[in-house]
């Protein structure tokens, strides 16, 4: 009972930060400052390890789907697979796992060891809402990189398959394109877009929430980061299904 | 209104608890203008707690909070940070921001108010970090300097805007006798000659008797000078408080502190 009951406190405690970080665009004083820096903390920082995983994941769809087209005779569908499933699925949910464990972690750990040393309070103390000084931007800063960091996947992602099809499958660079763009509809770069929109929201809350929650020293920033990483992990993992699910309903 | 007026922060039963642990049972406390209350007790007896509650950092349980005889309890976030721009705080380990310079720590508020273009903020966070003495500091950051330092970056840092009550949470913790004497003639100044409120938390027993012992007074227009130091005097504007089991076991100047009969307050002289 104990547990339920805190687990109910803990989710509402959450909805309200979330309702008040997001209150906080539409109200001054804004942090422009604030939110550029961890525009290139997320945007910048994560770039190099989006453009490796993006690479290497288009590379090895390539690999292996030619392997099960070849036995229907349509390794020529290789750039129409690996193309789909980027931009509707691997694109998205890499590319949030990657920054949940990159800057989730880093979120929960800045604002956790903010809180132990009680620079939160002397925040307070000194009149500024840490919500919207600290939690506003990053979450800002994280629902429009992350979109942005996705699309740079994607595209690496298509990069890569397109080196694997050329040299390994011995697929024309045209043949491998054109069947790569039948993928690239409207729809398909809508659902593109908005997941990563959602992930990034989610990271940036949960990193956001299990930081400002931190008691019991420096032990308890440990704990926090872990709880950030692994909550905004599930959380996107189970948010990608969910949305794929009302996407496809609505669709067909 | 109430006869709490003339006080500049009056606490009326407060009690607080975490969780299943009762920290202030009934607290009954008034801070006069220009007076110090110096607050003893063991670690975990509720000193910052108390501290907390007054900064609306934490509500009480039940009991009243008046800060310049407004009842704070009932506010909310928002209407707190009004109360709290009065208030100065210098916390435990200084809190300073790590990610900001000691220039930029000091410069905080006026920023956060805008009301100062770049050049005055500039001349305030001079004339504030000359107060306490750390001119050169200003480019440093927080993880570049001493932690006596930091105590008086953060006493500079609460002093923005020019309070009219200090809250010092344990400033000379850990510190050797001449850094704590240096922030004990911080206090003093402060109390003496800007007419400062303040609640000093501490149990460093020197520290103590130095603000209860020791005043100054400025000589030739600008030279400050301080009076006292055979500890002999007993100030009116300086009085102690010792917590005890979420109560206040003693309140009253050092001399009657000294004759006062029990044993967790004997033990504590010892
Ligand atoms: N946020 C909190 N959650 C739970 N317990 C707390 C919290 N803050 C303080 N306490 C407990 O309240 C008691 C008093 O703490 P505090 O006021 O910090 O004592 P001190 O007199 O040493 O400053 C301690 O036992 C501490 O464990
Ligand atoms: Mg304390």
């Amino acid at each position: 009972m104990n547990f339920i009951y805190r687990a109910i406190f803990e989710v509402q405690e959450f909805f309200l930060l979330c309702v008040h970080a997001i209150a906080n665009i539409f109200r001054k004083p804004r942090y422009h400052q604030d939110i550029l820096l961890q525009m290139d903390v997320i945007g910048v920082g994560s770039l190099i390890i989006i453009i490796l995983t993006g690479f290497f994941t288009g590379a090895v769809l390539a690999l292996q789907s030619a392997k099960s087209l070849k036995s229907f005779g349509a390794v020529g569908l290789t750039g129409q697979l690996v193309a789909l499933s980027l931009i509707k699925e691997l694109g998205p949910v890499l590319t949030a796992l990657m920054v949940a464990g990159r800057n989730g972690s880093g979120i929960a750990s800045e604002l956790g060891s903010m809180v132990v040393t009680e620079q939160i309070s002397a925040m307070r103390a000194l009149g500024t809402d840490p919500t919207r000084k600290l939690v506003t931007p990053r979450m800002i800063a994280a629902t429009t990189m992350v979109p942005l960091l996705t699309v740079i996947a994607d595209l690496c992602g298509l990069l890569g398959g397109w080196l694997v099809s050329f040299y390994k499958l011995r697929l024309s660079t045209s043949l491998y394109w054109s069947a790569a763009m039948k993928a690239i509809d409207y729809n398909n770069v809508l659902e593109g877009i908005t997941k990563p929109f959602v992930f990034g929201f989610i990271i940036a809350m949960i990193g956001c929430y299990c930081g400002l929650r931190t008691h019991g020293g420096t032990q308890g920033v440990g704990r926090s980061t872990t709880q950030a990483v692994v909550f905004s992990s599930i959380l996107v993992i189970a948010a990608d299904f969910f949305m794929s699910k009302i996407i496809l309903d609505l669709r067909y | 209104m109430s006869a709490s007026s003339s006080a500049m922060i009056k606490l009326q039963d407060v009690t607080k608890s975490y969780l299943d642990q009762e920290v202030l049972k009934s607290i009954n406390l008034e801070v006069g203008r220009a007076e110090t209350k110096v607050i003893m007790g063991g670690s975990g007896a509720g000193k910052s707690t108390i501290i907390k509650l007054i900064l609306g950092l934490e509500k009480p349980d039940s009991g009243r909070i008046f800060i310049e005889g407004e009842d704070i309890t009932p506010l909310s976030e928002q209407e707190l940070m009004r109360v709290r721009k009065k208030i100065g705080m210098v916390f435990q380990e200084g809190a300073l921001f790590d990610s900001l310079t000691v220039g930029e720590n000091v410069a905080f508020k006026l920023r956060e108010e805008s009301v100062y273009d770049e050049d005055e903020t500039q001349v305030v966070v001079r004339r504030l970090l000359g107060f306490v003495g750390l001119e050169n500091a200003i480019d440093k950051m927080p993880s570049e300097l001493s932690g006596g330092m930091r105590r008086r970056v953060g006493i500079a840092r609460a002093l923005v805007g020019n309070p009219k009550i200090m809250l010092y949470d344990e400033p000379t913790a850990g510190l050797d006798p001449m850094t704590s004497r240096t922030i004990s003639e911080l206090v003093i100044k402060l109390r003496d000659l800007e007419g400062v409120s303040s609640i000093f938390v501490t149990h460093d027993l020197s520290t103590a008797f130095t603000l209860a012992s020791q005043f100054a007074v400025v000589k030739n227009g600008s030279e400050v000078q301080f009076l006292g130091e055979d500890g002999k005097l007993c100030l009116i504007n300086t009085r102690f408080v010792m917590i005890y089991d979420g109560k206040i076991l003693f309140e009253g100047t050092d001399e009657e502190l000294k004759y006062f009969d029990h044993e967790y307050i004997k033990e504590f002289l010892a």
